[in-house]
């Protein structure tokens, strides 16, 4: 981004900012900034001729990576702020492709046996120490360039580090809050979000919702005016920022955060009720759960079990494929928690849109322009077995002790599900082999989010023991609209009758061929949502665990017949707006308001 | 091996952009290319290298070129400091 003025604001004043609010509640404390800093380097000598070799590769990797993230950086700032702001960044590409500096650090590691971060740290100093002594004054100040590019390699080579200073409960604020940013800090901790960048739909704002902590997005140079320490207010409702509160405003904002805590009580009353219509349907009303933190929650709403476990966290944490054993204790901690309640474990469903590139880029991953219909989920699982068979021989052998059931997320066709399962197979081969324990007959289900799965769903439903729609990406490949760009984001909706037509397919489709439909997506938490869902026929519903009383209270507070007769009226509409509309109402008259 | 001098004639002297330019240029060839000003020589493929020369101008800088396309190269870079790296 260019460089923007840091200016402290000096107020006695009380300063309200509006930003977008992307997870609901009210939050007031004191600031706690997470920066990036630069790693620390350390040198050690290697022993092994392996080693220099590793190194040497792992130089070669970490500035192939770091290219392909400059060159997608180059494209959206020529987008964002011109030419100009480009051509800087294309210096800085030339760096990277720089002969010396590449010669003199491979040099180092092979010459003198030092690793990787070390030697290309000791090239880089001491281009930037020449710079630093030049008497032409343009040269000295390259040395910035030189210093940027340094730490934009080091973050590829040790994982980008971050400086987070939280030993009060606090309001978070960052640039651009990052998933792991979440797992490092003590959840008691955290009293909401702020951030510059993000929107509903990014990675945070859905860990934000699911552990129910407030947050605001789009606040510009938020970690330039605020500091440490201020006292500030997060409104997850209007998605004000106050900075600065006057004593009333405080005082309003502790009523409100008490009443919402009541209201919140008020609906965990209802987990212990059973979740069925008043006509006598039953539905199973389960949880979508990332992190160990969100279990307990999810427990106390009275989830019936977890319909989505989102393995992916794991590869966040870390910067590289978690080994079996890693993968199956982690695993079996949220298995054991919920016993006998079922755990849906999803395979990882990662792609070049989300973080952990370099792990990808070890398996073969290139730059692409399109991430959204590119390498990702099951497309990598079937093609890296290195990257899928951990996963799925830990899934397997925790099959044997708890219900725990596998899904496949990205399918398009049958034979991705065939060539899966034969992959299971060759695990399940393995594992016997070694005598290890392990599930002979999983259940084996398949993600419904792609319009082409929802259209195959008879033919899928001959390899699949169940259904879960994700309607995420199947609304946004549906609507051919990205979510996160603000210029079509209006078109993006689960409630277009096209998005319904294929969610009616998949349900009726489960319903002929005797397998259970879930939905797993955010259209399952949202309130607006089930009536229609219901009334379509889908009996699983899998949703954000704060979520867990308010849809249970709609299925409480209606009848099957009626949700019937509402779903039957919104399939006749044409127009998303209408039955955006009609949803709302029907909602409205359960929940009030 | 080709060796050849030309002088700097931009104004601005062999900053940035001459700098990048100098470099995407030679890294186009196979053959080693190096340049030298005031005694000092450099690769021609590595940007700070290059940059550090800072040739000024009015200097005179040796091209030196080998390789299988050590021609081609030498031609190329010669005629970026005849055109002036565009500039001007």
């Amino acid at each position: 981004m260019p460089h923007t003025k840091k200016k402290r604001i000096s107020l006695q004043e009380e300063l309200i900012i509006k930003g977008i609010a992307v997870s609901g509640g009210y939050a007031l404390g004191p600031v706690g900034i997470i920066r990036s800093a630069i790693p620390e380097v350390n040198e050690f000598k290697l022993t092994s001729p392996g080693d220099i070799l590793q190194e040497s590769e792992r130089f070669q990797r970490a500035l192939e990576a770091t290219r392909e993230q400059l060159n997608h950086q180059i494209d959206e700032a020529k987008k964002k702020y011109g030419k100009e702001y480009g051509q800087i960044l294309e210096s800085h590409f030339l760096i990277l492709e720089d002969e010396e500096m590449i010669r003199g650090t491979l040099k180092i590691i092979q010459g003198q046996h030092i690793n990787a971060e070390a030697a290309f740290s000791t090239t880089m100093d001491k281009f930037k120490n020449s710079f630093l002594k030049s008497s032409n004054e343009y040269l000295r100040e390259r040395a910035v360039d030189i210093e940027d590019v340094k730490r934009r390699v080091l973050n590829n080579l040790l994982g980008q580090q971050r400086v987070i200073h939280v030993e009060e409960p606090s309001v978070i604020v960052a640039d651009a809050i990052k998933p792991s940013d979440i797992l490092n800090i003590d959840r008691a901790r955290i009293l909401g979000f702020i951030s510059e960048s993000g929107s509903q739909v990014s990675h945070f704002a859905i860990i934000a919702r699911s552990l129910n902590i407030p947050a605001v997005v789009g606040i510009v140079n938020v970690t330039g005016f605020l500091a440490d320490s201020d006292l500030v207010i997060v409104d997850g409702q209007s998605g004000e920022v106050i900075l600065n509160p006057y004593p009333a405003t405080v005082e309003k904002y502790r009523r409100k955060i008490e009443q919402h805590k009541k209201e919140t009580r008020a609906l965990a009353s209802m987990a212990p009720l059973p979740c069925i219509t008043q006509d006598g349907r039953a539905i199973k009303l389960m949880a979508n759960v990332e992190l160990l933190d969100e279990v307990p929650t999810a427990l106390q709403l009275g989830a019936e079990g977890i319909g989505l476990y989102r393995t992916e966290y794991l590869l966040f944490t870390k910067r590289e494929i978690p080994t079996e054993r890693e993968q199956y204790d982690q695993y079996a901690v949220i298995a054991q928690r919920l016993a006998p309640l079922p755990v849906v474990m999803r395979t990882f469903d990662v792609g070049g849109d989300k973080v952990p590139l370099e792990i990808l880029t070890d398996h073969g991953y290139v730059h692409e322009d399109n991430p959204f219909l590119g390498w990702r989920a099951i497309r990598i699982g079937l093609e890296c077995p290195e990257f899928f068979k951990p996963q799925i021989r830990a899934l397997l052998r925790l099959a044997a002790k708890y219900p725990v059931e596998i899904m496949l997320p990205m399918i398009t066709g049958i034979e991705e599900v065939r060539a899966a399962k034969k992959i299971i197979q060759q695990c399940q081969h393995e594992l016997q082999k070694e005598g290890l324990a392990y599930q002979e007959n999983p259940r084996i289900g398949i993600m419904i989010e792609t319009p082409a799965a929802a259209l195959m769903a008879d033919v899928l439903a001959t390899e699949s023991d169940f259904f879960s729609i994700g309607t995420n990406d199947l609304v946004q490949y549906t609507l051919a609209a990205d979510r996160g760009n603000p210029k079509v984001s209006n078109i993006y909706s689960c409630f277009h009758p096209s998005v319904l037509r294929l969610i009616r397919m998949t349900i009726e489709t489960g319903e002929r061929h005797h397998i259970p439909v879930s939905m797993c997506g955010e259209m399952a938490s949202n309130p607006n949502a089930t009536i229609l869902l219901l009334g379509l026929g889908l009996k699983e519903f899998s949703v954000l665990a704060p979520m867990l009383p308010k849809i249970k209270k709609i299925i409480r507070h209606t009848t099957f017949e009626y949700a019937r007769n509402v779903a039957a009226s919104i399939m006749e509409l044409q127009d998303v707006h209408a039955i955006e509309r009609m949803a709302a109402l029907e909602a409205r008259k359960i929940l009030g308001r | 091996m080709l060796e050849q001098d030309v002088e700097v004639i931009n104004k601005a002297g062999i900053h940035a952009r001459p700098s990048a330019l100098l470099v995407k240029t030679a890294s186009r060839f196979n053959s080693d290319v190096f340049l030298s000003c005031d005694g000092t020589e450099v690769n021609a493929k590595s940007i700070m290298s290059v940059m550090m020369l800072a040739a000024a101008m009015g200097s005179i800088v040796r091209i030196r070129t080998e390789g299988p396309d050590e021609a081609g190269a030498m031609e190329a870079i010669v005629e970026l400091f005849q055109q002036k790296f565009y500039e001007d």
